[in-house]
């Protein structure tokens, strides 16, 4: 089963580079914005372009980044019930969601195909302020996003499948803390140690 | 045929003319003896009013009412048929121009090309500047911000008057707040529905295009053709109808605005005269768009000489 | 297109979303699923496509773009050591009196949340830091969880809050209306925990002992330039959004860098912090993004189905008095909160009641703080609640998920105390933004 580690691992790295790749546009909306406000208030000369040169960024980013929260377990689902099922059975229930969604995904890289190759025959264009810019590329963001989406759902559903059936395979991503969880372990425990630190200089002090 | 039949009518309104829709829907059940039901959508509900044609043209919703200059980037006769500044400067001009055979075949085929049928259309009201302070022409108007779209802004843009876009729901807190000093959003019935009149009270009439804006009507050609020859005659009656009855609400409120709730005036006929030279840039600008939007600028402006304007 | 009961509709939507819900699909995953499914069978032509138009209206939003402007910001401050610095400041001012330092915990929450757009932000980090403080000093356990997850949930009711800003974009109410119209009842709810903790530990002083540590006056003051860098940002963010000098997003932006300031000057910004920032905005981003199309896309089928005109008629018909459609109303969400996710009960239930307030002559403002007042609850109410699972991954192992459950309890019962004072006085609300606008 040495290729389906391979290929998770290639899935997973894809998935990792477009999130690492988009994160940085959150440092671009900010600038945008941060440019339209000096320029209004201390050059006192507004863009036309910002606000929906920002919405674009907000935009693109965002629905791209569904494939990165999906690949980090990032989407919320309710535990309460799944929760309490064996691990097999986890991955069986997971088995039928992801492969439901495959056949919705797919339906909606379709529409999605279509929706942008509609706005790239009309040329269209946004007609919101006086900038009026182009609105395919944005339009094109959309099959993009759902494509890759579509690919890491199709390897969730390979993961779920083959743990279901009990075929044994490594998971590139078994044992995997996420960052933000391994931040907050490293915090609680510098803190732990802190305080006991805290506490025993303390009780010296106390009985000292 | 005999099957009940019913038709998504999305309109761009919320709720203000709730009373109207709901006629409507009676006269066309009880017209069609119940054969055809009409399903009545406020602005939003279903689909953003930007997105119409492409919502009528794959059968989301059957009927759309709405505004050409939100799918203008899409259809190229969008902004045009809505009313470009100084296009006409009363509705039985506007009718005149937008109901002749020639424009309206022209209409038919843009939206023909779109994959959405073309049933008529329906006119505004006046559209005018709404400030907090008075203004007394166009030179006041320099060191304000005024919240216009595209077409106008670009307009205000050729005397050096800056403007802001901002979605509807923004204005009150807009003005109220100073984020902008003026709107040119509507009639005086659309600023006193926002409340706008609590922070900003001077009205001043532009006679730069009245109606301001034209309403369209479009429907999915599939589903028109599976109603029968009788029932088409009667949405087709009934939307009129509706139409009608929604130009006199809102030119009726605008006759009716209570006593020292704004104060009116007019802007000189000569700053009227230079925003109607001014706005031949978006004339031209449409007009290089396509071979159909030139035939339509062409027909506009024929119209505008034989009225002395240009 | 087959004729279904609206009554039918709305049963099969929502029970086969709940059955999906069950076995663990992605909230964004079951609603597109279930709305991809009724769309195909029932809908007829072009329902398919409203995924579509939900998907790009979604993106192309301007107000929106605050959303991760906000998230980012409170990511950068949860990272730049404030939490540490305003608890060792309530830690030298309140750490004598009895309760003071859950007192602290609350208003260190509510100054989090006049800076941070969401939730978690509070709750995640007063976990790590205060509870075992106050774990340490001996204060009632359950006490000490249910203020930290109850007043981590004041994030979403004083300004800014992001779960205001997607409300206004369905409802078009304006954001600085709501905004100004939220600061007054976060208070309110804050003083609410305050009182309750100072009674409880007043008739039962060992739930709240004071500390031993004393600090001199000089200590005391000192430890206040602690609020200057928050001060700081609160004033020029709120005030840039509820003076109306910058749109909320504009406002948010320069939160967000506000924000990198701070922590540049605290010394803690540094390539980990930042990417850790970008990388948590980017997964946050990504579910909240899919949710809101997923469940703008299963409201739309609803709504185009019909149901949601036979819902508005079914209250018009009920003849019930305006105010108890109201209670109705909350009601639901009550329910609906014990089990699904606020933005999904938003995005489900708005479109379909706010035509029904307006209807019925109530203030669209007001009813926007209702809702959110009932999503606070909604954090606290088991089975799904989020402040609970926040809470799950952060206490030490002496808090069981019994400690937890129990301990919200009290707190959801004050927050019912808060939702039925505003309902009562509107004015709670409404107040200040009648005054500022
Ligand atoms: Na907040
Ligand atoms: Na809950």
């Amino acid at each position: 089963m040495q290729w389906v580690s391979k290929y998770l691992a290639m899935q997973d790295g894809l998935s990792e580079f477009v999130g690492r790749a988009i994160s940085w546009l959150t440092l671009g909306m900010i600038a945008v914005l941060m440019y339209e406000i000096i320029m209004r208030y201390f050059l006192n000369s507004p863009t036309i372009w910002a606000h929906e040169t920002s919405t674009m960024l907000y935009g693109g980013f965002c629905i791209l980044a569904g494939t990165y929260t999906l690949r980090h377990k990032g989407h919320v689902r309710s535990e309460v019930i799944w929760g309490l099922m064996s691990e097999r059975m986890k991955a069986a229930m997971d088995a039928i969601t992801f492969g439901l969604a495959l056949i919705v995904l797919t339906i909606f890289l379709k529409l999605a195909i279509d929706f942008a190759a509609e706005s790239w025959a009309a040329k269209e264009f946004s007609n919101k302020s006086i900038w009026q810019p182009a609105l395919y590329p944005i339009k094109t963001v959309i099959p993009i996003a759902v494509g890759l989406l579509l690919l890491q759902a199709l390897a969730e559903f390979v993961r779920s499948i083959l743990t279901a059936l009990g075929v044994s395979y490594v998971d590139p991503r078994a044992g995997e803390i996420d960052e933000d969880d391994i931040v907050h372990l490293v915090e609680a425990e510098e803190k732990a140690v802190q305080e006991k630190a805290a506490f025993n200089k303390k009780k010296e002090a106390d009985h000292g | 045929s005999a099957d009940k039949m019913r038709l998504r009518f999305h309109t761009y309104y919320g709720t203000e003319i709730d009373q109207l829709a709901k006629d409507f829907r009676t006269a066309v059940k009880d017209r069609t003896d119940g054969q055809v039901r009409i399903q009545y959508f406020r602005g939003g509900e279903l689909v953003p009013s930007d997105q119409f044609v492409d919502a009528v043209s794959n059968g989301t919703v059957d009927i759309v009412h709405g505004v050409g200059s939100y799918w203008s980037g899409k259809v190229d006769v969008g902004n045009i048929e809505t009313g470009l500044p100084g296009a006409w400067t009363t509705i039985a001009e506007a009718k005149e121009v937008l109901e002749s055979p020639e424009v309206k075949k022209l209409l038919v085929e843009a939206y023909d090309e779109a994959g959405a049928l073309f049933l008529g259309k329906t006119y505004g009201s006046d559209y005018d500047l709404l400030t907090k302070e008075r203004v007394g022409g166009l030179d006041d108007l320099k060191n304000y911000k005024i919240r216009a779209t595209s077409n106008v802004a670009k307009v205000l843009k050729e005397f050096n008057i800056p403007t802001v876009a901002l979605p509807a729901q923004e204005l009150y807190v807009g003005l109220s707040t100073g984020v902008i000093d003026g709107v040119i959003y509507g009639s005086a019935v659309d600023y006193q529905n926002l409340k706008l009149n609590e922070s900003a009270k001077y009205y001043t009439r532009l006679n730069m295009l009245t109606p301001g804006w034209t309403e369209t009507f479009l429907a999915n050609p599939d589903t028109w053709a599976k109603l029968s020859d009788e029932q088409r005659k009667i949405v087709e009656e009934e939307i009129a109808n509706f139409g009608a009855k929604v130009e006199n609400f809102l030119n009726e409120g605008n006759k009716h605005i209570p006593e020292g709730v704004f104060e009116f005036s007019t802007l000189p006929a000569e700053d009227t005269k230079a925003l109607t030279t001014a706005a031949q840039v978006v004339w031209k600008e449409e007009a290089d768009r396509s071979e159909r939007n030139k035939k339509l600028i062409d027909l506009l402006a024929a119209n505008a000489k034989a009225k002395g304007r240009l | 297109m087959a004729d279904l009961d609206p009554l039918v509709i709305t049963l099969i939507m929502f029970s086969s979303m709940l059955v999906l819900m069950a076995i663990g699909s992605p909230l964004a995953f079951a609603l597109v699923t279930c709305g991809a499914a009724l769309a195909f069978m029932v809908y007829g032509d072009g329902g398919l496509d409203l995924l579509i138009t939900s998907t790009f209206s979604s993106m192309d939003n301007f107000l929106l773009v605050s959303l991760p402007m906000f998230i980012f910001m409170g990511l950068v401050l949860q990272k730049s050591g404030i939490t540490d610095d305003l608890f060792e400041m309530i830690h030298k001012l309140m750490g004598r009196w009895p309760g003071g330092l859950g007192i602290g915990t609350v208003i260190i929450c509510a100054l989090i949340a006049a800076m941070a757009g969401v939730s978690g932000a509070a709750t995640v980090s007063l976990g790590i830091i205060a509870l075992p403080a106050m774990l340490k000093r001996g204060y009632d356990k359950r006490l000490v969880t249910g203020t930290i997850m109850a007043g981590g949930a004041l994030g979403f009711l004083i300004p800014p809050s992001v779960l205001m800003i997607i409300y206004a974009f369905l409802s078009r109410d304006s954001v600085g209306k709501l905004f100004a119209a939220g600061l007054v009842p976060g208070l309110m709810l804050a003083g609410i925990y305050i009182a309750y903790i100072l009674i409880r530990c007043r008739f039962n002083p060992k739930m709240g002992p004071p500390a031993e540590e004393q600090f001199t006056v000089a200590e005391k003051i000192g430890s206040l330039r602690f609020l200057i860098a928050p001060g700081a940002l609160i004033v020029t963010v709120l005030g840039c959004i509820i003076g109306g000098v910058t749109s909320p997003s504009e406002a948010s932006a320069i939160g967000a860098f506000g924000s990198l300031v701070i922590a540049a000057l605290q010394k803690r910004l540094n390539w980990e912090v930042l990417r850790y920032v970008m990388l948590s905005t980017t997964k946050i981003m990504g579910m909240l993004m899919w949710i809101a199309l997923a469940a703008v896309f299963f409201s739309k089928i609803y709504v185009g189905l019909g149901a949601g005109q036979i819902v508005t008629e079914l209250v018009e018909d009920s003849n019930l008095s305006p105010i108890w459609v109201i209670v109705t109303m909350l009601a639901t969400y009550f329910i609906l909160g014990m089990f699904l996710d606020d933005f999904a009960i938003l995005f489900i239930t708005i479109p379909l009641f706010v035509p029904i307030v307006k209807e019925l002559g109530f203030d669209t403002t007001w009813f926007a703080v209702l809702f959110v007042l009932s999503m606070q609850s909604a954090y606290l109410t088991p089975p799904f609640g989020y402040n609970l699972f926040y809470m799950r991954s952060v206490a030490p192992k002496e808090i069981s998920i019994i400690d937890i459950y129990w301990s919200a309890i009290p707190f959801v019962i004050l927050q019912i105390i808060g939702l039925a004072l505003v309902v009562s006085f509107p004015k709670i609300a409404l107040w200040l933004p009648e005054l500022l606008f």
